[in-house]
């Protein structure tokens, strides 16, 4: 029996839009996006050079053609350090950051379910995830990177950064499956219309 | 000539197996994507983590596996909107230890219930219950706990089977298809347009968040028009179908028996899109060591070894005709045979095909001969086709087929070419002093039929 296919991600036309987002709401997406890029970067070690090759491979090096670009990109995060460089993010990058997202943490699958097998077993036996050394590297270099990059890193607690990281941890299991891009965009959208 | 095939799809996640059979509608030819019609699924979750008397299994049919899978993707997508994800005020005190991080904040963290009853809600990050609603039976309780992994696992499954049904491969064309005047196929094709954006709607609905699922008790029936053009909507079977009183009983089948496929044991998995293996992830400390498969199982057709159900189903009230009502509408208006009910027209066919069949040494019971001719009057060997096909088919007391057993691969793969009846369905007649039977078909590529008594 023949069976069709299916592309590994979904077209950005399933990526739908009811409305214009406004500049508040952008503002949300941009810092989300940042945020499941820097969760990637802090469990699977991934830096721009793979961001940039994610989106050859997704043929949106248009929108996100080198690293200045992806800096920028990721600068428009309102939570980061500085204004240096900073732009609007357009509802076309943000396409293409959840794309690039997806297509790293479906990449990193087998990673990110290791890991989150993980803390199931660590909350299972009621350990500390730092016990581990995945996920004790894992929450070590969110730390540092998020302390390293946003305004705010002063006024979270470790505890309250542990459980970002973990929360995105688990956020990126969902963003892996081949619908993930659904799923993070839809995130993005009703997060941006609820804040 | 109309035909009307099984179709078997298994995925495989790690965690949890979903199988579903359908019967193929004739109306796909007409359709982008073929339209499936009387769906029925068993979902088992078989985490490897579980004591395998603790998995629950989960049955049902179409409209409340449309149910489960909106409930589903709404609650993932509930979680992940869940403003734990990027807040970065934190105003909730949080405890050292995971096992008692705080629960997703509880009026975003449940998905409410449709008109099956299903329902899931978080119990801190990693801990999800669902409530099952109608589809709950004794062994499962009103409610299971899945873990993070198999929640995950359960919407990529149900994902999967969503985006699988739309993509079936496309069937070739027939003959008697040419012949169904224009203005029938206007009549058809404008059914069909209707069930495809419908499902289409229906697939955008079902990953947006829809606060209103919950207060929404149609929601279900509303979601669940996939195959609008051959099914009939939740709400007219609700009204045809007397209200499940025990929670030990599923609601009515469709005619015909419940296929169980036996979990675990799939006699033939036909490869074209192969289960993915699971395997071992890489050891990340002591309690690490157990395999973690990654890949989300790809759609799997098999035909699995079937079981009578371990307790007989409950008896439906609905006769074939009722069911047929409504899908062979289109056909009615096109005259074309299409117009009888599946198991209506293969009762009658079986049965005088039963008389005309050509006899030979191995036919020691009259049923041999009888599922010759079936395949005799239907058999035509696909384009492109160059080695015999082998079932082996086995037979209910009733004269129904309880099991098909592809004997080689590409036996498995042009199943749904060979015109097989669904299990279940009327085949051929009773079988006198024998509970089963099983007979051996051959279907050569050259247009012959053969059969014989295995045992």
């Amino acid at each position: 029996m023949s069976s069709t296919t299916k592309p590994r991600f979904a077209a950005p036309t399933v990526l739908p839009l009811d409305t214009q987002p406004d500049p508040h709401q952008l503002d949300n997406i941009k810092t989300q996006l940042d945020l499941v890029l820097l969760a990637l970067e802090a469990l699977a070690g991934i830096g721009s050079e793979a961001m940039l090759q994610a989106a050859s491979d997704l043929q949106v090096e248009d929108l996100v053609s080198d690293r200045v670009s992806l800096w920028r990109l990721r600068q428009s995060n309102p939570l980061r350090k500085g204004q240096g460089g900073r732009k609007k993010l357009d509802v076309e990058e943000a396409r293409a950051l959840v794309l690039i997202c997806c297509h790293l943490a479906h990449d990193q699958e087998e990673l990110i379910r290791r890991a989150v097998t993980l803390l199931e077993q660590v909350a299972e036996q009621n350990r500390e995830p730092h016990h581990v050394s995945l996920l004790g590297d894992y929450l070590d270099k969110f730390h540092n990177t998020y302390q390293e990059r946003m305004e705010d890193s002063d006024a979270s607690s470790p505890t309250q950064l542990n459980h970002l990281a973990l929360k995105l941890l688990i956020d990126l299991l969902f963003y892996s499956a081949p619908n993930g891009p659904r799923r993070l965009w839809l995130a993005l959208l009703d997060r941006a219309r609820t804040q | 000539m109309p035909r009307s095939v099984s179709l078997f799809r298994r995925y495989t996640p790690p965690t949890c197996t979903l199988e579903v059979t359908a019967k193929r509608s004739p109306l796909s030819q007409w359709a982008a994507q073929p339209v499936a019609k009387d769906i029925r699924f068993q979902l088992s979750l078989d985490a490897p983590t579980v004591p395998k008397d603790q998995w629950a299994v989960i049955k049902g049919d179409r409209a409340q596996l449309a149910d489960l899978g909106d409930a589903v993707s709404a609650y993932v997508q509930r979680v992940l909107e869940d403003p734990g994800t990027t807040e970065v005020e934190f105003d909730r005190p949080t405890p050292h230890a995971i096992a008692t991080l705080p629960a997703l904040a509880t009026q975003t963290a449940v998905t409410a219930s449709n008109a099956t009853g299903i329902s899931l809600q978080a119990q801190g990050l990693l801990k999800h219950t669902i409530h099952w609603g109608n589809l709950a039976t004794a062994e499962t309780g009103p409610s299971t706990q899945l873990s993070t992994l198999q929640l995950f696992d359960l919407a990529n499954a149900l994902d999967e089977y969503a985006t699988d049904l739309l993509d079936l491969p496309e069937l070739e064309s027939v003959g008697w298809m040419t012949k169904v005047p224009n203005w029938a196929q206007v009549a058809a094709l404008v059914l069909i347009t209707v069930g495809v954006s419908t499902s289409a709607i229906r697939l955008l609905d079902q990953a947006n968040p829809s606060p209103q699922v919950a207060s929404n008790p149609s929601q279900g029936a509303s979601s669940s028009d996939q195959q609008i053009a051959t099914q009939i909507p939740p709400a007219i079977v609700e009204k045809a179908t007397p209200p499940v009183v025990s929670t030990e009983r599923l609601p009515s089948p469709s005619p015909g028996i419940t296929p169980h496929p036996t979990p675990g044991k799939p006699t033939v998995a036909v490869p074209t899109k192969p289960t993915v293996p699971s395997t071992p992830g890489t050891s990340s400390g002591p309690i690490a060591n157990y395999p973690v498969p990654i890949t989300p199982g790809q759609p799997t057709i098999i035909a699995g070894e079937t079981e009578p159900p371990a307790q007989p189903a409950p008896a439906p009230p609905k006769k074939p005709e009722e069911f047929g009502a409504i899908a062979s509408r289109p056909a009615d208006a096109a005259g074309a045979s299409l117009a009888q009910p599946f198991a209506q027209s293969r009762s009658s066919k079986a049965s005088e095909a039963a008389p005309k069949a050509n006899s030979s040494a191995f036919d020691t019971i009259p049923q041999v001969s009888e599922v010759r001719s079936y395949f005799q009057n239907r058999w035509t060997p696909p384009d492109g086709l160059d080695q015999t096909l082998e079932y082996s088919l086995q037979l209910d007391k009733d004269g129904t087929l309880k099991g098909i057993v592809p004997l080689k691969q590409a036996a498995g793969d042009y199943l749904d070419r060979t015109g097989m009846p669904l299990l279940g369905d009327p085949f051929v007649s009773p079988l006198q002093g024998r509970e089963t039977a099983k007979i051996r078909l051959v279907l050569d590529s050259n247009g012959n039929v053969k059969t014989f008594l295995e045992e």
